[in-house]
């Protein structure tokens, strides 16, 4: 009886601590979005003169681990997501990576000395810490990013991005996601594949 | 014992009253003096309409059990509160809320039930799933603005968004479908403000559509005041207060909400209040009127002083025994003294013009009065008699109100005729009136006398045929059972509340049920959810949403999208004029830009068109559009960070202040049963009735009480009127011993009757709550006015309409429908249709009297 009431004690004790707020979860929670600054850098930096498919390698395993794309891409397709078949869900998350990738390519091909900084505490809404961000270009005028963290799979990921610090990518995506999803996840996967296509074709 | 001995008696009396006048008109004077004294003391008046009923009735005890276990709906004062943009009207009803709870001077209690907090935080959950999808979808399309407004709650927030979907559309080919309809509200209200019209942009219609307005137009501030007992108007000071607290709120004072009130206080408040309205003026009118009409029928003031005077003794003795006997007066039987006069007037004109003419025939003073009361003493005391057994019929009814009246006035009638043949005759002899040169019937009526007595079998079957109109018309005779019927439609409270009969929502007209147990509560809302007249059912279950697995998960699927957003770094200080129109001229050149790109988007043209001229506008319109688009953001912002917060709802979630309008602490559960709008005639509500206590015979509610107090209304006046009938039969057998004689004072009643009958299909004129209360008082006067012309007849006088006593009836008739015809002018409209009723059954009656009468009666003259 004792050794069961103090096991019962001491995993209390290990929720109170792991979910403790703090420096440490803020130093894990900026992490990725640390990651991921040095390597959108590192793209910038190889600029437009190194091919598209060699960035886009370069970038995408960070984008892989950094982001929950499967998360992300669950919400913004919303109460659809379930009903869709397996081989139609996998189709559509690989569809929306290469998108997000490029995406990323595609915006960042050139450095003209711009800076990331990323805060070094966050903010805790919900479940969630707000890790907030600024891309400051060599002109001066820096555009705030606050990130959405969220562990995922043993790991603090990027469940939604907020330009501006106010404006949800992953709102911006689901009002869009559900004019198409009314075609079916078809039209969908249609339209993630077309416009990957226009991004990489631009960038030529 | 017989008539012959009545009239020796009474002539006795009045011959003694005579010889010491002085010493019986003192006695009287102090008598009135004494009841005046003893009724200002101890006889009340209450008001409660509740007391005019039996308390032993089931449904009373059933109403009163149901006012004991929900004190919280009792004496009520209710605000209703509508303005242009629903945010106004949830702002000016929560300021006004807190404007009375500190005002504890007037108000006991202040409930804003609409607004609990915990609606507010579980109110997605009552959505149907798909409306519900609808709305969140509508505001994760409005993300982008409320991010931005969120962390700069502003009209340059708003611009700022405005250059971000400008870019996102440049550069993204972002979809602007989402937001066309958050979009076109947004230009039209800056289209108004720069036009000169400022009203403030309703963002919970912006963002919830036809949401916003689903819970009807009308928020409610339920406030039970502090009532001034005894007072006709008891909510009055509080109404005041009530009035002036609303008129210091803003949006009161700008013109964009109203309040109003209404509620049980308001409507008793109102309606005495036109009823006393109405009374003084036709008190004055009716007083004036009645002067004249003594003056025409006496032509002395030496005989209208003693007349006044044996009206007032008689009325304040009535008083006296009102105090006595019942000590507290109710809205009906405080009519007693319309009653009271009304008859009373009768017998002492019918005494004076009578001893008019013995004066003329005697000329000597003393002689005439003993055979005035010797001819006219019976028969006034067989009118006072018949009169009162009239009234005295109502007392073993369950009409408690009106059982009461009954009494008062029944027992009014024998002091009446006492005060008639005593104090009369003592106040006629010390005014010395005059002698009468000429005779006192009228020539006329001879002249007319001889007319119907020639045609008389013409006259009488015109009036058979017309009886049996009537007779066929009496079972088609309509109750109106709506007690707001007999309100006046055109007060504040009476409006209001027609308003809202519009919406089954606000139908004050419910059924109410305590179940044992909220479980039990379900059951019977099951049962009668079917029903055809039942628009909806509540009880405490339906505080408990369904499907809410599926609504919570939808919830928590937005609150996933939107919460970050809706917390921001930090708010942005309000901005400068200049930092608006920097914004403006900053997202006018973004849309600007992307313009070409939709030729077609109408709006998003208008939007760019407003900013352009916001752009080169003044400070003062500038700050204007600041306010007008953002006034009640901050609040909807808050409203919809709570609603995302929503959180399973059980019976033992729901908050006691809710709860307990719904739940009895002893476990017991209240079920509302709401009808259809076509429950809302006095037909359509009996059927609603009917439907649901088929189900649960034991319910209640202003429904059921409503139906029930008509049933008890109506069967009392048929029990009471079979009764007068019965006991005036009788007695006329008895004093008159002859039953074709008492058949000839029947026979003209009934008739009478029947005509108004008839009067009352053609003008039309359904009965209602108070003009019911007139016949009784038909069946007296009726009555009395036969009495005359048939003792007469006995007596062997054979023109009838020549009479003295025709002339008596005449001007006894004027004024007694001078005395109810100002009833008919009052603003309260059961007053005046209990004046219409009365002065058109008076009518019927003196047709009955002065027309049937002398040709019955020539019939059975012999040759």
């Amino acid at each position: 009886m004792i050794d069961r009431r103090a096991i019962v004690l001491g995993l209390a004790c290990l929720g109170v601590v792991v979910s403790l707020p703090g420096r440490a979860v803020a130093s894990e929670a900026t992490a990725p979005v640390e990651r991921l600054y040095a390597a959108l850098l590192g793209i910038m930096k190889q600029g437009r003169s190194t091919p598209f498919a060699q960035r886009y390698d370069a970038i995408a395993p960070v984008v892989d681990a950094v982001f929950d794309l499967p998360g992300i891409l669950q919400v913004s397709v919303g109460q659809h997501w379930a009903a869709l078949p397996a081989d139609e869900q996998a189709a559509l998350l690989e569809a929306y990576r290469r998108y997000t990738v490029s995406t990323y390519v595609a915006n960042f091909d050139n450095f003209n000395g711009q800076r990331f900084e990323v805060m070094p505490t966050s903010r805790t809404v919900g479940r969630d810490e707000v890790v907030q961000s600024r891309i400051i270009s060599a002109s001066g005028a820096p555009r705030e990013l606050d990130y959405a963290m969220r562990p995922v799979r043993g790991a603090w990921r990027i469940v939604d991005v907020l330009f501006d610090g106010s404006i949800s990518r992953l709102a911006v995506q689901r009002s869009d996601f559900r004019g198409l999803m009314a075609g079916g996840g078809a039209a969908l996967l249609a339209s993630l594949r077309q416009k990957t296509a226009d991004l990489e074709a631009n960038a030529r | 014992m017989g008539r012959m001995s009545a009239s020796r008696a009474i002539g006795q009396l009045v011959a003694f009253a005579q010889r010491r006048a002085g010493p019986v008109v003192a006695a009287g004077l102090l008598a009135a003096l004494f009841s005046i004294w003893f009724a200002a003391g101890h006889l009340g008046i209450t008001t409660d309409i509740a007391l005019l009923f039996s308390p032993e009735l089931p449904y009373r005890q059933r109403a009163v059990m149901l006012e004991r276990a929900f004190p919280q709906f009792q004496d009520l004062l209710v605000a209703v509160i509508d303005a242009e943009v629903p945010e106004e009207a949830d702002a000016t009803a929560a300021a006004l809320a807190s404007a009375l709870a500190v005002d504890t001077a007037h108000f006991r209690t202040v409930r804003r039930p609409d607004a609990l907090p915990w609606l507010h935080r579980e109110g997605l959950l009552f959505l149907a799933p798909d409306r519900l999808t609808d709305l969140l979808d509508r505001t994760v399309d409005a993300q982008p603005f409320l991010g931005r407004l969120a962390a700069d709650p502003s009209a340059r927030g708003l611009f700022g968004a405005f250059s971000l979907l400008a870019i996102g559309v440049e550069q993204g080919g972002m979809n602007l479908d989402p937001y066309q309809s958050a979009l076109e509200g947004v230009h039209r209200t800056m289209a108004d403000v720069i036009a000169g019209h400022r009203e403030p942009l309703s963002w919970m219609r912006l963002l919830g559509g036809d949401l916003a307005d689903m819970g009807g137009r009308y928020r409610f501030v339920l406030a039970q005041p502090v009532l001034a007992r005894g007072e006709l108007e008891s909510g009055g000071a509080a109404t005041r207060a009530l009035r002036e607290a609303a008129a210091q709120l803003e949006f009161v004072r700008a013109g964009s909400a109203r309040v109003r009130i209404t509620g049980q206080v308001a409507l008793s408040d109102e309606e005495f209040g036109t009823v006393a309205r109405g009374a003084v003026q036709g008190m004055v009118i009716s007083i004036t009127l009645i002067t004249l009409w003594l003056f025409l029928a006496v032509r002395s003031w030496r005989l209208i002083v003693p007349i006044l005077g044996t009206l007032a003794l008689g009325l304040t003795l009535t008083l006296l025994f009102a105090a006595a006997a019942v000590g507290t007066l109710n809205v009906v039987s405080v009519g007693f003294g319309i009653l009271f006069i009304g008859i009373a007037v009768d017998f002492a004109i019918q005494f004076s013009v009578r001893y008019r003419d013995m004066r003329h025939r005697h000329g000597d003073p003393v002689l005439a009065m003993e055979e005035t009361g010797r001819a006219v003493g019976a028969q006034i005391l067989v009118a006072a008699v018949a009169t009162s057994a009239g009234f005295l019929a109502f007392l073993p009814t369950d009409f408690r109100g009106v059982a009461e009246l009954g009494l008062i006035a029944g027992t009014g009638m024998l002091i009446a005729f006492a005060c008639t043949v005593v104090f009369l005759p003592a106040a006629i002899s010390l005014m010395r009136p005059r002698g009468e040169p000429a005779e006192v019937g009228y020539r006329l009526g001879g002249w007319l006398d001889s007319v119907i007595r020639r045609r008389r079998h013409a006259v009488l079957a015109v009036f058979v045929a017309l009886g049996g109109v009537g007779a066929v018309q009496v079972p088609h005779l309509v109750f109106d059972s709506d007690p707001l019927h007999t309100k006046n439609p055109a007060t504040e409270a009476m409006r209001t509340l027609y308003d809202l009969m519009d919406s089954p929502l606000t139908n004050p007209f419910t059924i109410t049920i305590l179940a044992a147990n909220p479980a039990e509560a379900e059951a019977v809302a099951d049962r009668l959810h079917p029903l055809p007249l039942v628009e909806t059912v509540l009880s405490i279950n339906s505080f408990v949403p369904a499907d809410q697995p599926q609504k919570l998960a939808l919830i928590a699927d937005a609150a996933n999208i939107l919460q970050i957003g809706l917390t921001p770094r930090a708010v942005a200080a309000p901005p400068s004029a200049a930092q608006i129109r920097a914004s403006a001229a900053a997202a006018s050149d973004d849309i600007a830009r992307v313009l070409p790109k939709r030729p077609a988007d109408r709006t998003l043209a208008g939007i760019a068109a407003d900013l352009r001229a916001l752009a080169g506008a003044s400070d003062a319109t500038l700050l204007a559009i600041d306010s007008a688009l953002t006034r009640f953001l901050p609040m909807q912002l808050d409203q919809l960070r709570t609603a995302l917060l929503a959180e399973p709802v059980t019976l033992a979630a729901i908050p006691p202040e809710l709860a307990r309008d719904w739940l009895l602490p002893d476990g017991r559960a209240r079920v509302q049963v709401l009808p259809r709008n076509a429950a809302r005639n006095s037909a359509g509500l009996a059927a609603f009735v009917a439907e649901v206590t088929a189900v649960a015979p034991q319910a209640g509610g202003s429904a059921v009480t409503i139906q029930a107090t008509s049933a008890t209304i109506v069967g009392a006046f048929r029990a009471a009127a079979l009764g007068a009938l019965g006991a005036i039969a009788v007695l006329l057998a008895v004093s008159l011993r002859r039953a074709l004689d008492a058949a000839l004072v029947l026979a003209p009643l009934l008739l009478s009757a029947l005509l108004t009958a008839i009067a009352m299909m053609l003008l039309p004129l359904p009965l209602n709550y108070a003009n019911i209360i007139a016949l009784p008082l038909l069946l007296g006067v009726g009555v009395s006015f036969n009495i005359y012309f048939v003792m007469n007849w006995r007596a062997g006088q054979v023109a009838v309409l020549g009479s003295p006593t025709a002339r008596a009836i005449l001007f006894s008739a004027l004024t007694t429908g001078t005395a109810f015809g100002s009833l008919a002018l009052s603003a309260h409209p059961g007053t005046a249709s209990m004046g219409m009723l009365l002065m058109t059954s008076l009518l019927c009656t003196l047709v009955a009297s002065l027309v049937f009468i002398p040709a019955l009666l020539a019939c059975l003259r012999p040759r």
